[in-house]
């Protein structure tokens, strides 16, 4: 059983610079590691840190958006306030900082994104469900004696939840390419397999032919799940403006 | 002069006339108000002696204890002391001329020889607005109005101090039953007069006083102008309502459901918005309250909201400024201004959605301080656009019933039932596939009369419909206000409508309130004596 996330000792050694071949489709490394595994522990651990962040982030958004633009007031003022702080705070930066500081586990890493990431959602959510509080159907609700937590439920997490997924994908594709840019950088921890470690590592023997198999499937693998990524926001945002422009259609 | 005391009249078992206490002083002229059936006609035959049914009670006529006097002694009084105009027509004998009907009365019961009778049948005709040559007709050769003051001629021929006018101007046409109006005002000025009536608009003219008749028992009474103007039992704000001589400015309403004879408890309570248990129980007695006498037992139509110095500020602004104004049980009255002058903030602040700055809301009574869900069954609130106040995802099911759930009514499989009922109220099919549709594929309409089913369907006592036809067509506006009246009719609610079209408010409110500079004025009801012009003065002035 591997536990997670995948660390490089968990991937069994062999010959090094092996070829492609039936035993390792994709060859091994400097160390003799199957560059395959390799590449599948590297995306799994994008995946679980993105799982991580995007929920911590999301739930955030969902939670504290949603109540500062329903009961709104001087809480509400201070939290954008707050929110406005975190978002021009130059947060790669800082991220690299204390990473290279405290050099996080996979989970810590985790939360020192949500530190730096929550902020955007969040605000995201606040003003899609401003205007949505603002509307006389919640009003109508309100004056059936429908509660916030009712109004949250039945309503509004109805309407935000698109808008969560557009966040959730940003979000992934934000943790991805930061996690692999910083451990391309050598500042994440070293004993997790990392797409971008991966890359830096082949680097070093660009001069022999090994680069095809040890580089290009880290790289190609990283850019397929960014343009991936990237392609499935792009649908769903596309998706969620038609469905705001039928309604104004059909208001009109 | 005239003295009833704890009068109840009977026909075998069934009681006609309950506990009566009226007095009239010598010159009074008393209206009594009801409808048929109400015992007007019983009472009257009661105090000419002419009554054959169970009679306990007295009635004293200048002292003299009219009950206790035998046939002889009551021919005596009736013509003399006291006389009737009959209301059918047909009292008049078809087969004698007018002169000789007229002419037998006077010799019958005084001293006069034929001539002398002739004269003063000449004199009273004329003052009647009849010429001599109409004493050589046959009751056949005259029109109705003209029969009706040969009627209240033979009443009035031997100058009889009282006199009871049974329903004088009921089949008549508004010429002449203006005309006779007149006459009447004329010539019964000395006289003591007990009106007979239906037509609220005779009485207001006539009479001083009013006793308003229900079942048998007098249900309202006091000085009539006070008591037409400003009605305080539902039953007599309904006979208002009713009247279209009265009722210039709103649409008619009836009064839900029909009479029910009942021994016990109040006899309007099958018909009334804001019965309680009691009701049913105990019958009401006659009380003092005010300036009136009332039989109920919420000391007449209820105050149900009170809105006491309302005031609002946005950023600089003062939108409302000591706001103050209540709303009665089943009354409908419109808070009127123009566009963006804070109307619909009045409603906001009710309904809890706008904190006000200041000022006090009290609900049956009872100082509003928090929300809860109860307040939102008593209150519900209709909101000007269709397609803003629903949620454009849900479908017709959800979108009416969404109360019933928040309300966390218990027995959910009556929800379908109680959706297709309201729907049907607001006359909106009620099949299933309906019921599945989405906003989208209803009209704006359509959509509104689904915001006004939601709204009801927790059977509120009190609704705010705020400019709810503004987003309308000009033909289903009226369509949806009539709805609107006759859900108030059947229901009983108490409305508040905002809007800012005079005409419209003229149409569908009991009061109009103006709001302008954030200042709200009321002004005088339009059922009565109420000057229409006021209110586009008022408006000109705003607009
Ligand atoms: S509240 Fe009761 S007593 Fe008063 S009129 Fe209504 S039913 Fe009669």
């Amino acid at each position: 059983m591997i536990g997670l996330p995948i660390t490089y000792s968990t991937i069994q050694r062999d010959e090094i610079f092996m070829r492609p071949s039936n035993i390792h489709l994709l060859g091994t490394n400097e160390a003799g590691q199957d560059v395959l595994f390799l590449v599948l522990g590297g995306v799994i651990n994008s995946i679980i840190l993105s799982i991580l962040v995007v929920l911590g982030t999301n739930l955030i958004a969902l939670i504290l958006g949603s109540l500062m633009a329903l009961y709104g007031k001087s809480l509400e003022r201070l939290l954008l306030r707050v929110i406005d702080i975190f978002i021009v705070l130059p947060s790669n930066i800082l991220i690299m900082a204390i990473s290279i500081y405290i050099k996080p586990s996979l989970f810590w890493f985790s939360f020192v994104l949500i530190l730096f990431g929550w902020a955007q959602g969040t605000k995201l959510i606040w003003s899609h469900t401003k205007r949505i509080v603002n509307k006389d159907y919640i009003n109508a609700v309100k004056s059936f004696g429908g509660s916030g937590p009712y109004i949250l439920r039945k309503h509004i997490f109805r309407e935000v939840f698109p808008l969560l997924l557009v966040i959730a994908i940003q979000t992934t594709r934000r943790v991805i390419f930061l996690e692999s840019s910083l451990s391309f950088l050598g500042i994440t921890n070293p004993e997790i397999i990392s797409l971008g470690k991966l890359i830096n590592n082949s680097l070093n023997f660009l001069y022999l032919e090994v680069w095809r198999w040890c580089l290009l499937p880290p790289l190609l693998g990283l850019v397929g799940i960014l343009v991936t990524l990237s392609s499935i926001g792009i649908y769903i945002e596309g998706k969620i403006d038609r469905r705001f422009n039928v309604d104004r259609d059909n208001r009109a | 002069m005239i003295e009833i005391i704890g009068l109840n009249v009977s026909y075998s078992d069934k009681k006609v006339l309950k506990d009566i206490y009226l007095s009239l002083q010598r010159g009074e002229k008393l209206a009594v108000i009801g409808e048929s059936g109400a015992g007007k006609t019983t009472l009257a035959f009661t105090l000419l002696g002419l009554c054959r049914g169970n009679i306990k009670g007295r009635i004293d006529i200048d002292g003299l204890e009219i009950t206790k006097l035998d046939e002889r002694a009551l021919k005596e009084l009736r013509w003399r002391k006291i006389s009737i105009a009959f209301q059918n027509l047909d009292a008049l004998n078809p087969a004698l001329r007018i002169r000789e009907q007229l002419t037998e009365v006077i010799v019958e019961k005084s001293n006069k020889n034929l001539e002398e009778a002739y004269l003063e049948v000449v004199n009273l005709i004329n003052l009647l607005g009849l010429n001599e040559s109409y004493l050589e007709r046959f009751p056949s050769q005259l029109s109705g109005g003209e029969k009706r003051k040969i009627i209240i001629a033979m009443a009035l021929v031997n100058s009889p101090e009282i006199i009871i006018l049974d329903e004088p101007t009921s089949s008549l046409d508004g010429e002449a039953r203006d005309e006779v109006t007149e006459i009447l005002k004329d010539i019964l000025i000395d006289k003591t007069v007990i009106i007979n009536t239906h037509d609220l608009k005779l009485a207001y003219e006539l009479s001083d006083k009013v006793a308003i008749l229900y079942g048998g028992r007098i249900i309202e009474y006091g000085e009539t102008k006070m008591v037409i103007e400003n009605p305080r039992h539902p039953y007599t704000r309904g006979l208002l309502r009713a009247s279209p001589l009265l009722n210039k400015g709103k649409d008619l309403q009836g009064i839900p459901g029909v009479f029910e004879y009942k021994e016990m408890g109040c006899p309007f309570s099958n018909r009334c918005v804001q019965k309680i248990d009691l009701c049913e129980k105990e019958t009401p007695k006659l009380n003092e309250t005010g300036n009136r006498k009332i039989a109920c037992h919420k000391g007449g139509i209820e105050k149900i909201l009170e809105v006491k110095s309302l005031s609002k500020s946005f950023s600089d602004k003062k939108v409302l400024k000591d706001i103050t104004f209540s709303l009665y049980s089943g009354e409908s009255i419109t808070i009127l201004g123009k566009t963006g002058s804070g109307k619909s903030t009045i409603a906001r602040c009710i309904m809890g959605l706008t904190e006000p700055d200041s000022g006090e809301i009290f609900l049956f009574n009872k100082r509003i301080t928090k929300r809860d869900i109860s307040f939102y069954r008593d209150i519900q609130m209709v909101f000007q656009d269709p397609f803003e106040s629903i949620n454009p995802r849900l479908n017709i099911y959800e979108i009416i019933s969404e109360p019933l759930y928040i309300q966390k009514i218990r027995d959910k499989d009556s929800y379908i039932n109680l959706v297709k009922s309201v729907l049907k109220q607001v006359q909106l099919p009620y099949s299933e596939e309906f019921l599945r549709l989405h906003p989208y594929q209803l009209s704006g309409g359509e959509l509104q009369r689904v915001a006004i089913a939601r709204a009801i369907i927790l059977k509120p006592k009190i609704l705010i419909a705020d400019e709810i036809t503004s987003f309308l067509d000009v033909s289903i506006q009226a369509k949806i206000m009539r709805l609107l009246l006759d859900i108030q009719e059947n229901l009983g609610l108490s409305i508040i409508f905002i809007l800012h079209d005079i005409a419209l408010a003229k149409k569908v409110s009991d009061r109009i309130l103006i709001l302008n500079n954030g200042i709200l004025e009321e002004y005088k009801s339009l059922e009565l004596g109420g000057d229409i012009y006021e209110y586009e003065r008022a408006m000109g002035r705003i607009c």
